[in-house]
């Protein structure tokens, strides 16, 4: 394996190991650039992923403290992982992408009051090319020719209930999931627990493609259990090693040519904000103050209705369904933005810990024993950017890194209120249009998976953190390669953007660096 | 490790903190007396199946017992709950009506005790196989080749 010292100042250090980093890392190795991934959880082999929930959530989630005001939950406001392949290894795969309309979010909707509505500083057209470059890496089904996944109960009934309710785009969605073996990766034998990791690895994480193809690369070295904790930076606004922590806590510095962070939002935000210095009082890149603002994870809700016959709905891919119909921005809704209708499943445990948080006593027992007649879906829609909707560095809590704690607040602007009013009366007509005998509405009741917005790109330095390309205004050699980057959220689960982003701005760095312009 | 701190801990443990898998590896020193009695009959109330084997109850309350028993800071939270639902009349925990016992139970509702019981409670009985089975929940199917050629699409009331 490749190792590369900690003073070897020509490598590109990678902060993360999920989607953005780890694609970064393949594609930047795979051209000739050595890079180094530091990634705060340690690396499962294949035989580690196992079918239980409640082991698997113990393994892959990033438990360090975390803090929640306004809606976002108090104790866990954020459900990412710490694992290598980050939150890939626990993702539904759903990849869809961004709606030219989502691209400009400020010229569509208008003066939205009380948000930061920016449009993207690119267009639907720039990002075409690597969109299709992402679908062929992760193999997503529906595109370049590949089949989509063979329908569950779960999805004939949430299509049932839809076509009655006059919706005609229906169908087992964009998945990163092989319905038949393809790049190395076998077939979906319909476990149903994707959330888990997928035991049979027929889901795309980098995990299983990007991480092992860039350590065949002869460029890549991986180092786990390594946590960042600061950015230094030199007087000529250039970032020249980062601080990180081994397993056993000892402090150690890599020198670096260039740094791409990929924390998954919470985490690139929390180490911008704990590299402050005299130069930037403020957090590094954070000339603009935009750092840590403008967070978003979509309006997310649950419905779940107790049918007439049974469905279990535990049986296969969590969201092998989607409705699209929905997704389209018309104002006569009395909202802007749009959404997605997804299939979601829940195992017993997840059900009784969402459908009524807090519930308890003799009627939850009795709902949750219609548990094999539930079908459950989730409305997944745009959320506009606010300026108080942030990740901050509590004042005094310390975590076991001894860093402070990030802090994430979170309050739903009244156009999300409007689209999640709307979306669930939707979404439970369409359970009723089949003898639904109980709907039940999941609302802010579950931690973010989703997260956005908190180092956005932009043309203008002012109100920004980074260019079109990712790269920060402030310090041209550091690159935020995450959702961090997203302008405003659109209405598609975000990973393939993430992607197909990291992979344009690993073209871009590889350029700048074989150019030696950086 | 102050309270706050622990029960931060304890909710954002909430999937892994408990296993209906760990409680065969049988719990510490149990709660004695009125207290253990009372405590197991919280567990059932709080998601009382009556089709589910009472042996699975015993169990979260076993492993329940042992972790408070670990826990002076629980053992003193479990006290005062418990005080509370005791003093409600003079009669004993068993021989309350269902309306009495629920009625107990949403005055000590908002304590941070409660909302421990609740959750451990939540992890024991739903990780639990004996619940999956009352609730047809199949669990695992990698060692039978997954769900793609076991009931998948096997819906059969769907209108045409």
């Amino acid at each position: 394996m490749t190792q590369f010292s900690l003073n070897d100042g020509s490598v590109v250090v990678v902060i993360g190991s999920g989607a953005g980093g780890g694609t970064v890392a393949d594609v930047l190795s795979n051209n000739g650039v050595g890079v180094v991934c530091l990634e705060a959880g340690g690396r499962l082999d294949p035989a580690d992923i196992v079918t239980n929930e409640a082991e698997m959530f113990g393994k892959l989630t990033w438990l360090d403290e975390r803090q929640g005001s306004g809606i976002a939950p108090p104790p866990f406001p954020v459900w990412n992982c710490k694992t290598v392949g980050g939150t890939t290894v626990h993702w539904t795969a759903t990849s869809v992408r961004l709606s030219e309309h989502e691209f400009h979010a400020r010229s569509y909707y208008g003066d939205m009051a009380g948000t930061t509505l920016a449009d993207w500083p690119l267009k639907l057209a720039d990002l075409e090319p690597w969109y299709s470059v992402a679908e062929d890496r992760l193999g997503v089904t529906g595109t370049h020719g590949i089949e989509r996944l063979p329908a569950s109960n779960n999805f004939l009934v949430f299509e049932a209930g839809a076509k009655r309710c006059g919706y005609k785009e229906i169908n087992t969605g964009n998945l990163a999931i092989n319905p038949a073996p393809r790049d190395g990766r076998g077939s979906c034998l319909q476990l149903g627990f994707c959330t888990s990791g997928c035991a049979v690895g027929a889901k795309w994480s980098t995990l299983h493609t990007d991480i092992p193809s860039a350590e065949q690369s002869g460029h890549f070295e991986l180092r786990t259990e390594a946590m960042a904790v600061k950015l230094n930076h030199d007087n000529n606004g250039r970032v020249t090693g980062v601080d990180y922590l081994d397993s056993d806590g000892k402090l150690h510095t890599q020198a670096t040519r260039a740094v791409c962070v990929a924390g998954n939002t919470v985490e690139t935000t929390r180490l911008l904000l704990n590299s402050r210095s005299g130069q930037f009082p403020d957090g590094l890149a954070n000339r603009s103050g935009q750092v840590g603002r403008n967070y978003m994870r979509h309006v997310m809700a649950g419905v779940v209705g107790v049918m007439p016959g049974q469905v279990n709905l535990y049986r296969g891919a969590h969201q092998a369904g989607i409705i699209y119909d929905e997704r389209h921005h018309d104002e006569a809704r009395g909202f802007s933005g749009g959404f997605l209708f997804e299939t979601v499943n829940f195992t017993p445990e997840s059900m009784a810990r969402f459908l009524r948080p807090g519930g308890w006593g003799k009627e939850y027992a009795k709902l949750l024993e219609q548990y094999e007649r539930m079908a459950a879906m989730l409305i997944v829609g745009e959320d506009p950017p606010m300026a108080g909707n942030s990740i901050s560095l509590h004042p005094t809590r310390k975590d076991r890194y001894g860093l402070p704690v990030p802090v994430i607040h979170y309050e739903h602007h009244n156009n999300s209120k409007k689209m999640l009013r709307y979306g669930l009366d939707r979404g439970r007509r369409i359970y009723e249009a089949l003898g639904a005998e109980q709907v039940v509405e999941m609302v802010d009741v579950f931690p973010a998976t989703h997260n956005m917005g908190t180092a956005r790109m932009g043309n203008d330095p002012a109100t920004s953190v980074c260019n079109q390309w990712g790269q920060t205004h402030d310090l041209d050699n550091l690159f935020i390669s995450d959702g961090s980057l997203f302008p405003t959220s659109g209405c598609a689960n975000p990973t393939l953007t993430i992607i197909a982003l990291a992979l344009r701005q690993a073209e871009y760095l590889t350029e700048l660096i074989q150019s030696n312009s950086l | 490790m102050k309270r706050r701190d622990f029960l931060q801990l304890t909710v954002s443990l909430a999937f892994a903190s408990l296993g209906g898998r760990a409680a065969a590896d049988g719990g510490a020193a149990g709660i004695p007396g009125d207290n253990g009695e009372l405590l197991s009959g919280v567990v059932y109330q709080l998601f009382p199946h009556e089709r589910l084997d009472k042996d699975v109850y015993e169990q979260v309350t076993e492993q329940l017992s042992g972790k408070i028993g670990q826990s002076a800071e629980l053992t003193a939270m479990m006290d005062d709950a418990l005080d509370v639902l005791a003093g409600n009349g003079n009669e004993r925990w068993p021989e309350l009506t269902q309306q009495q016992k629920t009625a107990s139970l949403e005055k000590i509702q908002q304590t941070p005790f409660f909302r421990f019981v609740l959750n451990e409670t939540l992890g024991g009985i739903y990780q639990h196989p004996r619940t999956w089975e009352l609730l047809g929940f199949e669990g695992s199917s990698l060692e039978f080749g997954g769900y793609i050629n076991r009931g998948l699409d096997d819906i059969d009331w769907l209108p045409e």
